[in-house]
């Protein structure tokens, strides 16, 4: 196989102007022979993850765990401080006087719970993405695109590297519904 | 230094004996500056420094040395910059001296005396400085208390405003310092010169001072000397003398007496031997079982003080006309039940003739039979009973022949034994006085005495002083007297002086200064001394200790115990060992031989009848509301309060913030006027009402008080000091100025008649208690002898509902405080409490607690530690009053403790609730959840307002709190750390007589006692299952380590549990 | 062959949350244009009002620090006067945010769509407003700022955590982080919308590193939605507990007045109550300032006034509830402090608090009065100053007369606890500004979400 030349190529691009369009478009592509695609939308486009068959997200448990952690640990840590490591006598209560720890074994749970989520969150999306730019301005703004990525390797089920014509691609995307096709190439914001 | 610069001078030369280089043999040598500059560094103590100076190398203008001092300096304030205590200079001993441990505290006795009583007490030093004052436990009349004026006395002493040295023209008013020298030879020749010399003295009751003048008098023969006690008991004294005929002030057993009735007579709080009086009254007050029997105690009285405050039965009189209930209540007894000594007695019928109602309506319209119940109970308990008054020589005699009546004469009255030996009152003044205008007094030497102030003509005398040719006055300020003398001589403070004491026959006390005296001053016994020195002769003892110029007064006192002590207390010991055991008890108790009856003069009674024939029916003038109480004629009454007495301690903070007992008004006086007539005349609290009688007019904030008589108005004496001091300046009125001296009389303080006229001006008076009532709420416990002796059980729970002795609990407590060897707690028996306020200046003194001025206690920021709560029950006109000693109630379930995020107040295993200082960041949620409210917040480093000598009095074994931190009562953990550091040395526990709190030690009631209720022999334990015992809010389950012990009066039948009428608020 | 549907002659079947018929790009324009102008000479007048009411604060702050908190009315019984009557206003007024957007966003309330973001930012200063006063309202705040959290010293002496004050550390600290958090990952796609619209360089990279690069691409939106979902459902159980939390101050002392089981509840409805009313207040002004009305509807207004008045109920039910329960517990404490409150010195107070609280917003009633912009600011304004009252009442009144009456006092707050009061207002209102000013306004991602479909006429050729 050859080395590219010049920007690499990372696949071709079809824009789509409404969301309706856009997700038809998706569940076809989802069963033609390109497994390797994404989509591009200005805001979360409801039902686009079945159209593109993506799995559901495992954020939730990273949550859970992270959670009883922080329950578990917050009473660990409020029973050591008021009985063994300095127990002072309070207000005749007793050392390890457990409704009163609640509020922050409540608290510490979220706290831990919510900073996993948001990390998960980023590691899940590989953000901060700081490599690759955004195809094009207005998928932030008001339009929709498919990117249907060429492999990069030789084995690739469905389409091989060398069968893969990008002319093929972008034809695919007008049939499917694009407004418009264009290549894309990997490219940084900077 | 000095040599070298007198060698400069000199101007021939000789050769040094010794000489360490051959040109110091030149002369010119010694002339050059630089080697002078040179030798007068004895020893170079900064040798290059020195030498760079005098070679002049410091062109830089700052030498390399001062460069690296700065350099340092800078760098510690860098580091210092955050240090929140003061930072303090010490110096260390050079030598140490061997009996002093630094950290461990020396006690010495000494005596502090005040008009004609005198009280051992011990004062606590450390490290050279008087921190705290207690009473002397040998002292059979105060039995180890002290009253809150004696512990203030210790603030006097570092009074910034002290004199710091004799002063010269005071009079033309271009003061200057000067020298004792020079004062001592300039008075001694003032008395060579001068016929007439008069010295006048606050009272000595000391027999070496008296020695002392006798002996000063003797050669010249042109000095007299007068002891005088202005607002003593002058009357007293006046009285025995027309009924006994000797001018005594008796000493009252009101342990024996069974009824006791006191016709104005404030002998709990400001009259008489207060301590000894209290203590022996609360004897009969202590109620441990049903079966005990309690005294029970009548007041007649104008004023509401803490003695009527006490009483079980209070009648409130017209200023002036105690004597008419007096007379009224000799006449049931004598004339109309005939009972008692002179039943028969035909001149003393005579003499009691007439209508008692109308004596009862002129007094203020007494209920008759109350009164006629008054007389049966004292017929009853005759010769177990006593009467008491203060007022007038009318009302004595008749006092003294009730007494005589009922055979107390000899038993509960001893005018032969124990007495006291009364000194002159105001009458000698004022015929000084008239001496003085007639040009008769050439040399006026005057003493602890303030007559500009305290004589209602005050300037008048301060005119006669004018017709002296010198005047001499020795005090410790510059007061309105000294004001007008040509020199005053700077007085040493008690506490910086050697003296003694003889207060009465069985008691002999020893004044041991436990300072030397912090400025250049001297006390009235060095003055004379110092005068006889200066040349004036002397007799005996005097001329002989004088002579010798290392002997001091010192010598003196010893020397006259040596001759008139020794040989009657000394038995069979050496004299040294005498001496030494003497100063170390500091009090000398001799059995005083007893009492004998008097027969009692019925012609004494004259002035009696006199003055009721004179007493006129009270007619009070237009008693609208508005500009209509222009000219309302009102009676006026003069009282000594329990902090200020007579004023001479005006400039004293403690005592200026003390609130008062009743009123619980600090920093001011004010017309206390009774709710009803308030309410006729239209003015409320806070009003500033313009005073007009016979020669004077001021204005005065009133003060609506329940419990004085409709017409009537009182008024404390003590305030509008003009120089005092800071402290003391322009606090209040001079009330002095509407009292009436003449010279038959002497000070009278009660019934002129004046005028008073709204100014609709107002002023706000600093109130540490705005609301009188309790609410009903279970608070504390206040119930009738009846109701003790048919349920004694009732005095236990405060709350009716509550009769469960231990409330059930979810959890078990952290610890098992029985287990512990120790736990604190503290009792108070609201029985004995009188109000008197002993123990808030003690706490104060002992604790470093800062006073914080007037507008902060109007705005409720006090910070004493014990506030004495007083609550008023039944009518409004004559409440009955009860108090409660409220501080830090230490809960075994505290509020406090559970709120603190911080853990800056937690509880420890013996019990008490502990404040940690330094960790507390004061969100103040602590004080907002204790339910006493007996925590204090520093909102401002009040420490700061003690400057440069006043710093002294801080007691080093307690922090010093800065701003922003929360505080509260302590139990004095200081001092039960210390006895437990004792206990362990002993390898014992600590008992009860080696540990009490500030507040126990300097009650002369023994309302408080704390100590270790795990201990089985402690008092505390025994108040803790007391029948009286309650805890105050237990109904809140805090489970306070403070018992209280219930009020019970001994009154007929049983008023409604927790009495309220409504309305009880005030600003 | 695009199929563009065209809606616009037909009657929308959903409730029309963006009126005007604006498109996606309309709206990114709308929204973003405030932030790429230089501000209005309103928005300065503003913003130096709110510089010059701070540095007023903060001198008077700074004054207390070196002489001490004496310089307030505050004296024995009353221990807590302005200092946490402003704490607990404040955090009150943090709740409607974190309301919106988690508590609405689990209803599925699309409305929230066009206020989320800007009620969010408020809870996020209000909470800081907050926290900077009741560190300060201690005595030695040099000490409080670090030993009031959990942070042993070297004895290992811990914070104690029985105290509901220690509570309050950790709510009030965990609801901003989480408040903060979750707003920062609804503003990513939004910074992204305006990154990519942005012509200056600086703009260009500032934003890309704020946007975290965000492409839009729809595996990030799956766990995106996934994250958001989750913080929604952290945060309502958070917002609860904070005022809970913060009653506990109360409710766990006993002091009477304090002592009661319906705080929480109380405390939460109050502070959802003046929460709202502050959102109205401030919306009512953006949406004046920034002409955001097709965004920030009369719908929007008037739901959110119905909150009010609901909630502004429930407060009032409270109040009754408070007293008959005095009534009832047959403690002679509880009885006079609640006749004290109404009737007592502060009578005024609690007559202030229920009629801004209860009574005036009985006129949402009306629909008219729902709709008019300036009786629903009126109102609004009414209901914060109501519940800054409610605070006072609850925290001075139960202080100045508890168990004892020796002890009774009063309280007056001073010069110097006002003048602190207007430096924290400033102090919210500067950061409020400055959000309005560089961060878009209303959540741009959200609301195209819930627009109808777009209407890209000449949309063919973009690139």
């Amino acid at each position: 196989m050859h080395k590219p030349s010049g920007p690499v190529l990372s696949g071709v691009l079809g824009f789509f102007e409404d969301p309706q369009t856009l997700l038809e478009a998706t569940a076809k592509v989802r069963d033609s022979e390109y497994k390797n695609f994404d989509c591009f939308t200005p805001y979360a486009v409801h039902g686009l993850e079945h159209a593109q068959g993506l799995k559901r997200s495992k954020i939730p448990f990273v949550t859970a765990a992270f959670a009883f952690t922080g329950t578990t640990l917050a009473f660990l840590w409020q029973y050591h401080a008021s009985a063994t490591w300095w127990p002072h006598i309070i207000g005749g209560k007793p050392m390890n006087s457990l409704p009163a720890f609640v509020p922050v074994m409540f608290e510490l749970s979220v706290l831990l719970g919510g900073l996993a989520t948001f990390f998960a969150m980023l590691y899940f999306n590989r953000l901060p993405n700081l490599k690759k730019r955004a195809f094009d301005p207005s998928l932030t703004n008001n339009r929709f695109a498919i990117v249907i990525e060429c492999p990069v390797t030789d084995e690739y089920e469905g389409v091989s590297a060398d069968s893969f014509s990008t002319e093929k691609a972008e034809q695919f995307l007008k049939s499917i519904g694009a407004t418009e096709t264009r290549k894309v190439y990997e490219e940084g914001w900077f | 230094m000095e040599k070298q610069t007198e060698m400069k001078t000199e101007t021939k030369f000789e050769k040094p004996r010794h000489w360490v280089s051959m040109e110091e043999l030149t002369p010119d040598y010694w002339s050059d500056p630089a080697i002078q500059e040179r030798r007068s560094q004895e020893f170079y103590d900064k040798p290059i420094e020195t030498l760079e100076k005098i070679e002049n190398l410091d062109k830089a203008g700052v030498s390399r040395r001062d460069f690296l001092t700065i350099m340092g300096a800078s760098m510690a304030m860098a580091s210092f910059a955050c240090a929140r205590r003061p930072v303090n200079k010490i110096i260390p001993y050079v030598v140490q001296p061997q009996e002093l441990t630094p950290g461990v505290p020396l006690f010495y006795a000494s005596t502090y005396t005040e008009g004609s009583n005198s009280y051992g007490i011990v004062v606590k030093t450390r490290e050279g400085r008087p921190i705290k004052l207690e009473g002397n436990e040998l002292d059979p009349y105060s039995n180890g208390s002290l009253s809150a004026r004696a512990q203030a006395s210790l603030l006097r002493l570092y009074d910034p405003e002290r004199l710091k040295s004799p002063m010269k023209g005071t009079k033309s008013g271009s003061k200057s310092t000067t020298g004792w020298s020079e004062v001592d030879a300039m008075i001694a020749a003032a008395i060579k010169a001068s016929k007439n010399v008069r010295v006048v003295t606050a009272p000595h009751n000391s027999e070496s001072t008296r020695r002392l003048m006798k002996e000063f008098m003797a050669a010249g023969s042109n000095i007299k000397w007068t002891e005088i006690d202005p607002i003593g008991m002058g009357d007293v004294a006046d009285g025995q003398q027309a009924s006994y005929g000797n001018a005594v002030i008796p000493n009252y057993a009101f342990d024996q007496a069974d009824v006791v009735v006191s016709f104005s007579a404030d002998f709990l709080g400001t009259w008489g031997d207060t301590l000894g009086n209290a203590s022996k009254w609360s004897k009969k007050r202590k109620l441990n079982k049903a079966s005990d029997n309690l005294s029970k105690l009548y007041v007649f009285e104008s004023n509401m003080s803490i003695t009527g405050a006490s009483s079980d039965e209070r009648f409130a009189v017209i200023p002036g006309t105690e004597v008419a209930a007096a007379v009224a209540v000799a006449h049931e007894m004598i004339v109309v039940q005939k009972k008692g000594k002179f039943a028969g007695n035909a001149d003393v019928q005579a003499m009691l003739s007439g209508k008692m109602e109308e004596w009862l309506a002129k007094a203020g319209g007494l209920d008759v039979a109350k009164v006629k119940k008054v007389a049966s109970d004292l017929v009853e308990a005759k010769g177990k009973s006593l009467v008491v008054g203060s007022g007038s020589v009318a009302l004595q005699a008749v006092v003294n022949l009730i007494n005589s009546n009922l055979e107390n004469e000899g038993k509960t009255v001893d005018g032969t034994a124990d007495h006291v030996v009364a000194s002159g009152n105001v009458k000698a003044l004022l015929e000084l006085q008239s001496e003085m205008n007639a040009g008769k007094v050439d040399l006026l030497i005057i003493q602890g005495l303030n007559p500009v102030y305290f004589l209602p003509a005050g300037d008048a005398f301060a005119d006669a002083m004018k017709k002296v040719k010198t005047v001499v006055a020795i005090a410790d300020r510059v007061d309105e007297t000294a004001q007008h003398a040509d020199v005053v001589l700077a007085e040493s403070h008690y506490l910086e002086s050697w003296g003694d004491a003889h207060p009465r026959a069985s008691v002999h006390t020893l004044q041991q200064p436990a300072i030397s005296p912090i400025h250049d001053t001297r006390s009235f016994e060095e003055v004379i001394m110092g005068l006889v020195r200066a040349g004036i002769p002397a007799t005996g003892l005097l001329a002989q200790v004088a002579g010798n110029t290392k002997a001091g007064y010192y010598d003196f006192v010893k020397e006259n115990w040596k001759q008139s002590m020794f040989p009657q207390l000394g038995k069979g010991q050496s004299f040294v060992d005498f001496w030494e055991t003497s100063l170390q008890k500091g009090v000398l108790v001799n059995k005083a031989s007893s009492a004998k009856e008097r027969s009692f003069n019925v012609s004494s009674l004259k002035a009696a009848k006199d003055a009721i024939t004179v007493l006129k029916p009270l007619s009070l003038g237009q008693s609208k509301k508005g500009p209509a109480l222009e000219g309302t004629g009102m009676v006026l009454g003069l009282y000594s309060s329990v902090s200020m007495g007579d004023g001479s301690n005006a400039n004293n903070a403690w005592l200026m913030e003390m609130p008062d007992p009743i009123s619980t008004v600090t920093w001011d006086n004010y017309l206390n006027i009774g709710p009803v007539y308030a309410k006729e005349l239209g003015i409320t609290s806070n009003d500033v009402v313009l005073v007009k009688g016979e020669g004077f007019s001021f204005e005065v904030p009133v003060f609506v008080q329940p419990g004085i008589a409709k017409g009537a108005g009182t008024l404390a004496l003590g305030y509008g000091r003009t120089a005092s001091g800071k402290v003391g300046n322009n606090v209040g009125v001079n009330a002095f100025k509407a009292a009436k001296a003449d010279a038959n009389n002497g000070l009278q303080l009660s019934g002129m008649v004046v005028s008073i006229t709204k100014t609709g001006k107002k002023y706000e008076l600093a109130m540490t208690q705005g609301h009188f009532r309790t609410e009903g709420r279970p608070i504390l416990n206040d119930i009738t002898i009846g109701q003790f002796k048919k349920d004694p059980e009732a005095a236990m729970h405060t709350d009716p509902h509550l009769k469960l002795k231990e409330v059930p609990t979810l959890w078990a407590p952290p610890v098992d405080y029985a287990k512990n060897p120790y736990r604190w707690m503290m009792g108070v028996d609201l029985n004995s409490c009188t109000g008197c306020g002993a123990c808030v200046i003690a706490c104060q003194a002992e604790n470093n607690i800062p006073t914080v001025g007037r507008d902060r206690v109007r705005q409720s920021r006090e910070m004493h530690w014990i506030r004495i709560d007083r609550y008023y029950s039944g009518d409004e006109n004559s409440p009955q009053v009860v108090f409660q000693p409220m501080m830090c109630q230490h809960c075994e379930n505290a509020p406090c403790e559970t709120v603190c995020p911080v853990v800056a107040t937690s509880h420890s295993e013996d019990g008490l609730n502990q404040m940690t200082y330094s960790r507390c960041v004061g969100t103040r949620y602590c004080q907002n959840n204790c339910p006493y409210k007996a925590r204090r917040f520093n909102f401002l480093d009040h420490w700061k307002e003690y400057k440069d000598t006043a710093n002294m009095v801080w007691n080093p074994d307690v922090t010093v709190r800065s701003r922003g931190i929360m505080e509260k009562c302590t139990f004095c953990v200081q001092r039960i750390n210390e006895a437990k550091s004792h206990a362990k040395d002993k390898k014992t526990k600590i008992k009860d007589s080696d540990l009490k709190t500030a507040c126990q030690q300097t009650c002369p009631t023994e309302a408080i006692v704390f100590g270790n209720v795990n201990d089985s022999e402690s008092a505390v334990l025994a108040w803790k299952n007391h029948p009286r015992s309650f805890r105050s809010l237990e109904i809140l389950n805090t489970k306070p380590a403070i018992n209280y012990l219930s009020k019970v009066r001994n009154v007929e039948g049983g008023h409604e549990h927790h009495e309220e009428a409504n309305n009880g608020h005030h600003g | 062959m695009a199929t563009t549907v065209n809606h616009d002659q037909e009657k929308p079947l959903v409730p029309v949350y963006v009126t005007g018929g604006r498109t996606f790009a309309e709206l990114t324009d709308d929204v973003a244009r405030p932030l790429e102008t230089f501000p209005t000479g309103r928005w300065w007048v503003c913003f130096i009002a709110a510089m010059l009411a701070f540095a007023v604060g903060a001198t008077l702050l700074l004054q207390t620090f070196k002489t001490g908190v004496g310089l307030w009315g505050l004296n024995q019984p009353v221990g807590w006067g302005n200092d946490v009557t402003t704490f607990v206003f404040w955090v009150g007024i943090g709740h409607a945010g974190t309301l919106i957007s988690a508590i609405l966003f689990l209803f599925r309330q699309k409305w929230r769509t066009g206020i989320n973001r800007s009620a969010e930012a408020m809870t996020i200063f209000a909470v800081m407003t907050a926290g900077i006063t009741i560190m300060t309202h201690t005595g030695r705040v040099w000490l409080a700022a670090f030993w009031l959290f959990p942070y042993p010293n070297q004895r290992q002496l811990w914070p104690n955590f029985r105290s509901p004050l220690e509570w309050d550390v950790f709510a009030v600290s965990t609801y901003f982080t989480i408040s903060l958090v979750f707003w920062y990952v609804g503003l990513i796609p939004d910074l992204a919308t305006v990154r990519d619209r942005a012509k200056n360089k600086i703009r260009k990279v500032a934003l890309t590193i704020l946007s975290l690069g965000w492409r839009g691409s729809n595996k990030n939106w799956l766990h995106y939605e996934q994250a958001y979902l989750i913080f929604a459902g952290l945060s309502t159980p958070l917002v609860l507990s904070v005022h809970s939390v913060v009653s506990f101050d109360f409710a766990v002392s006993q002091i009477p007045g304090w002592h009661t089981t319906i705080f929480p509840p109380y405390f939460v409805a109050g502070a959802i109550f003046s929460g709202f009313a502050m959102v109205v207040t401030l919306l009512v002004l953006a949406r004046e300032a920034f002409n955001l009305k097709h965004y920030i509807t009369l719908d929007h207004m008037e739901l959110m006034n119905k909150i009010i008045m609901t909630t502004g109920m429930l407060v009032g039910y409270a109040y009754g509830v408070e007293f008959f329960i005095a009534w009832y517990s047959g403690s002679s404490f509880e009885k006079f402090t609640f006749i004290n409150r109404a009737f007592g010195p502060y009578w005024w107070a609690y007559w202030i608090m229920v009629s801004c609280n209860v009574f005036i917003p009985q006129l949402f009633w009306v629909r008219k009065f729902r709709r008019s912009i300036p009786i629903m600011f009126v109102v609004s304004l009414y209901v914060n100053i109501g519940m800054y009252f409610e605070r006072f009442v609850i925290i001075v009144t139960s202080l100045h007369r508890d168990f004892l009456p020796s002890s009774w006092g009063t309280y007056v707050p001073t010069v110097v606890e006002w003048g602190i009061f207007t430096g924290l207002m400033g102090f919210f209102f500067i950061f409020f500004l400055l959000f309005v000013r560089f961060l878009p306004a209303i959540a741009i991602g959200e609301v195209k979400s819930v627009m109808d479909q777009p209407t890209n006429k000449e949309g063919a050729h973009h690139a």
